[in-house]
């Protein structure tokens, strides 16, 4: 169990964990996500995260999606959906999710960059 | 007489092991107990009839018997070989016929003159016991004195000759009541043999005249031993019976099982037809021919007119409630179901009150079975739980003087419940198995009809959500531009939705400032997909027309802005959509092209160095539409230009990611190859070429996948500048 006491997801085709890694945390997430709705899976997930990311006043998350072979549109939305509740947070609550992605899969290519740009300065790519 | 004595007791054995087979077949069969039951004690007695014969004719003298007690003994044991044999036969269609009390009146009858010929029987039999003895003395004399007699055996011969007359005379009466009371059912419901009685009698008469016409023994030594090969006639008689029942008639019902099952096969397959092409207000006038048919059918099955159903009503679930739809479904006389007294309505009222009657079936279904109160309910309740036609004589107060028996019939399509029917009659209380199948065979088209109508209705929704769905597919191709047009340059557009409402889009709005245009996608297809990139060309042109009507350009990337924000208050917030999607706009003055957004990389072909520029610029540089406000497409801002015969291609992901039976997808490289062999041609004709090579190349994958449709929404913007 990770720092936040966060438990794992573990159903079907997806994993995804928070580790505690020597500066922070990370989410890892592997598998494939096609599933109708995964923000009922992700959404509880992140919530839980952003809670603990706040409240520890820890600077940075890694989101680690390498192991991911694929995210569908509802998922990126989940995504997107914990990047914006960055927005919403007080200069000192803030906190920087980086991004780690695998070049070698298109989707990451083409969809993980722009999720740079929904809060300005919230997300990183590595 | 003797090789005919002999011949009659051997052909006994081919008649006992037949009957013997026939028996023990039958008594695997299930539901054939009664009938294998007396089937056996018809064959044990014709087995003591054998008996009785073989012993008197092989053993003779070493017997006490001479021909008047193997006469009364062979009649007595044929007789009830026969009766038993006749029951067995009836046994089944008596009692479902509930005539089992009328079969026992005249059984009873019978055995009254059985049990006289009987006391003959045992006169005779005891009579064989002075055999040996004087037969002066009371009772052997019959009260008749022989004293001093010259031949003893003269005198018990003339007493035998009288008492076994008087009991051929009982014999006779009881074989015509058998022919003629016993089995005298109401007519249609056994198949009545007289025969084989009279052929009892005929023998009974043969044998008594023969044995009357013979000279009276003198002693023991000569006494007359009866001619048991008449006999004959009686086996053969019974094989004849055994054979016709059990054998002819059990093929004939064979035959006419299959006939009949075939007849309603052929009704089902008329049934489905008409319910099929007729329209939706033709199925209630079905259901109604489907009711009188078998109100007819009842009519004519039945042999007492007056204890057949008198009415029937069909109730259909309709949502969660039983109903009867139409007062065409209630025929013949019909009540409520009702514990408080119907007496003072009319048949009018009753009806009424019928049609306004519901059932609800969550409570039918969620309430412990037994523990309505009310009569339907409770009556509807167990049909339904055991799905098994429920019958009931115990009508409660309410109905009492009106109806006698109710009927419930549930309708089950498997385990899904369609709705119920009821029967009732008013004169008798019990329902003949011909009535029950009936009402069976009613439910079962009821089953087909309803299943059919549901079927229809389902049909019916899925052309209405398909005719929602085409129009939104229609509104999404109708808000592309008419005439795509940018001034200096020719251009061709080109987009195929995929099977469902899809997200592509692309647009061309002329402006004092430049020619504005796009093309983008919405992540995921659908309606949602749809009305998103509706709201987007909405916004987009919104904000266009406030910059004309405040007459100042509006920046490239402050347009895509106000598209972003209205896509996150309308799609996401208000709607609720987790949609999202990529856009790239152009403003195109002159040669140079601004561009911003992110969406796909664009192919560029420049014409004087035929080279393939990729325009990487186009992706990748802000986030995508209606997911975040806070996001700025500054930073995406780009341009490029174009000289003489450069063609730009622009182009939705359902055209890069078809793929063909590989999997392997279309790709960039696909289409700068496209580029590549057919720059030279105009716009309009280079979009057939790059689809045909596109379409090519996913025959094998996804058309073939697909039915000859795209995966995705396939759309197409090329530019050449003149």
């Amino acid at each position: 169990m990770n720092k936040l006491n966060i438990a794992p997801i573990n159903q079907g085709k997806i994993q995804v964990d928070l580790l505690d890694n020597a500066d922070g945390l990370t989410v890892k997430l592997v598998g494939d996500i096609d599933m109708e709705d995964p923000s009922l899976l992700l959404d509880p997930f992140f919530e839980k995260v952003h809670q603990g990311m706040v409240a520890g006043k820890i600077p940075f998350v890694v989101a680690d999606f390498q192991g991911l072979t694929f995210l569908n549109s509802s998922g990126i939305k989940a995504v997107a959906k914990w990047i914006m509740k960055l927005a919403m947070l007080p200069p000192d609550q803030k906190y920087q999710i980086r991004i780690a992605h695998n070049k070698a899969i298109t989707w990451q290519v083409t969809s993980l960059p722009t999720l740079t740009f929904l809060v300005p300065g919230a997300v990183k790519i590595q | 007489m003797e090789l005919f004595n002999t011949f009659h007791l051997f052909s006994y054995l081919p008649v006992l092991a037949f009957g013997g087979i026939i028996w023990y077949e039958r008594m695997r069969r299930q539901g054939a107990q009664k009938r294998t039951t007396y089937l056996l004690l018809s064959l044990a007695a014709l087995t003591l009839s054998a008996m009785v014969q073989a012993a008197a004719t092989l053993l003779q003298t070493s017997m006490p018997f001479t021909w008047p007690q193997v006469f009364v003994l062979s009649g007595i044991f044929y007789f009830l070989a026969l009766i038993f044999l006749e029951y067995a036969i009836h046994v089944k269609r008596i009692q479902e016929s509930f005539l089992s009390k009328d079969f026992h009146r005249a059984v009873w009858g019978l055995g009254a003159w059985f049990g006289l010929a009987g006391v003959l029987a045992l006169v005779v039999l005891l009579g064989a016991w002075s055999w040996q003895g004087p037969h002066d003395t009371f009772p052997w004399n019959l009260g008749v004195s022989m004293a001093g007699a010259e031949n003893p055996i003269l005198g018990y011969t003339e007493q035998m000759r009288l008492v076994v007359g008087l009991y051929s005379l009982v014999l006779i009466v009881v074989a015509l009541w058998g022919a003629h009371r016993v089995f005298n059912l109401q007519e249609g419901v056994i198949r009545k043999r007289s025969y084989p009685f009279y052929a009892q009698i005929l023998v009974t008469v043969i044998l008594l005249v023969s044995q009357w016409m013979e000279k009276p023994a003198t002693s023991v030594a000569t006494a007359n031993i009866l001619p048991v090969g008449w006999f004959s006639i009686l086996s053969l008689v019974y094989i004849v019976r055994l054979i016709e029942e059990f054998f002819f008639w059990s093929q004939f019902q064979l035959r006419s099982d299959k006939a009949k099952l075939e007849q309603r096969q052929h009704v089902q397959n008329l049934l489905i037809r008409r319910v099929i092409a007729g329209a939706d207000e033709e199925d209630k006038g079905i259901i109604r021919e489907l009711m009188d048919a078998s109100l007819e059918k009842v009519k004519g099955r039945m042999v007492v007119q007056e204890y057949r159903i008198t009415g029937i009503t069909v109730y259909r679930l309709a949502g969660n409630v039983f109903r009867v739809e139409d007062p065409g479904h209630l025929i013949g006389y019909v009540t409520p179901l009702a514990e408080k007294s119907i007496k003072n309505l009319d048949k009018q009222k009753l009806n009424d009150q019928i049609l306004r009657t519901t059932y609800d079936y969550q409570e039918l279904r969620d309430t412990p079975v037994g523990t309505l109160k009310d009569f339907g309910k409770r009556l509807i309740q167990e049909a339904l739980a055991k799905k098994e036609t429920l019958v009931t004589s115990e009508v409660p107060e309410g109905l009492r003087g009106l109806q006698r028996l109710v009927v419930v019939v549930p309708i089950f399509d498997a385990d899904h419940v369609l709705g119920f029917l009821t029967a009732f009659k008013d004169s008798f209380d019990r329902l003949y198995p011909a009535e029950k199948d009936i009402l069976g065979e009613l439910a079962e088209n009821l089953t087909t009809v309803y299943a059919l109508m549901a079927g229809k209705e389902v049909q019916r929704e899925r052309n209405r959500l398909q005719g929602e769905m085409n129009t939104a597919r229609d509104i999404q191709t109708s808000i592309l531009p008419r005439n795509a047009s940018v001034p200096g340059y020719q251009v061709a557009t080109f987009m195929e939705t995929a099977t469902e409402v899809g997200g592509d889009v692309f647009d061309f709005i002329p402006t004092p400032y430049g020619t504005y245009f796009g093309i983008g996608d919405v992540a995921g297809h659908g309606l949602p997909a749809g009305m998103m990139a509706v709201i987007s060309v909405a916004a987009l042109h919104g904000a266009l027309d406030a910059a004309k009507s405040l007459g100042k350009p509006l920046p490239l990337d402050q347009v895509y802005d106000a598209v972003n924000r209205v896509l996150c208050t309308l799609n996401r917030d208000r709607i609720g959509s987790d949609k999202f999607m990529t856009q790239n706009h152009f403003l195109a003055q002159g040669s140079t092209i601004e561009h911003v957004g992110t969406h796909m990389v664009a192919a560029l072909w420049r014409a004087r160095t035929q080279t393939i520029e990729e325009l990487t610029g186009l992706t990748n540089k802000t986030g995508f539409l209606g997911l975040s406000e806070h996001m700025l497409s500054r930073d995406s801002l780009g341009s490029f230009t174009m000289d003489k015969d450069d063609v730009l291609v622009l182009y939705s992901d359902g055209v890069s990611e078809a793929k063909n039976a590989n999997g392997t997808m279309f790709g960039l490289d696909g289409i700068k190859h496209a580029l590549v062999e057919h720059a030279a041609q105009t716009p309009q004709e280079f979009i057939q070429s790059l689809l045909e090579g596109l379409r090519r190349h996913a025959t094998t994958g996804d058309l073939k996948k697909h039915g000859g449709r795209f995966t995705d929404d396939i759309s197409l913007v090329v530019l050449k500048k003149d």
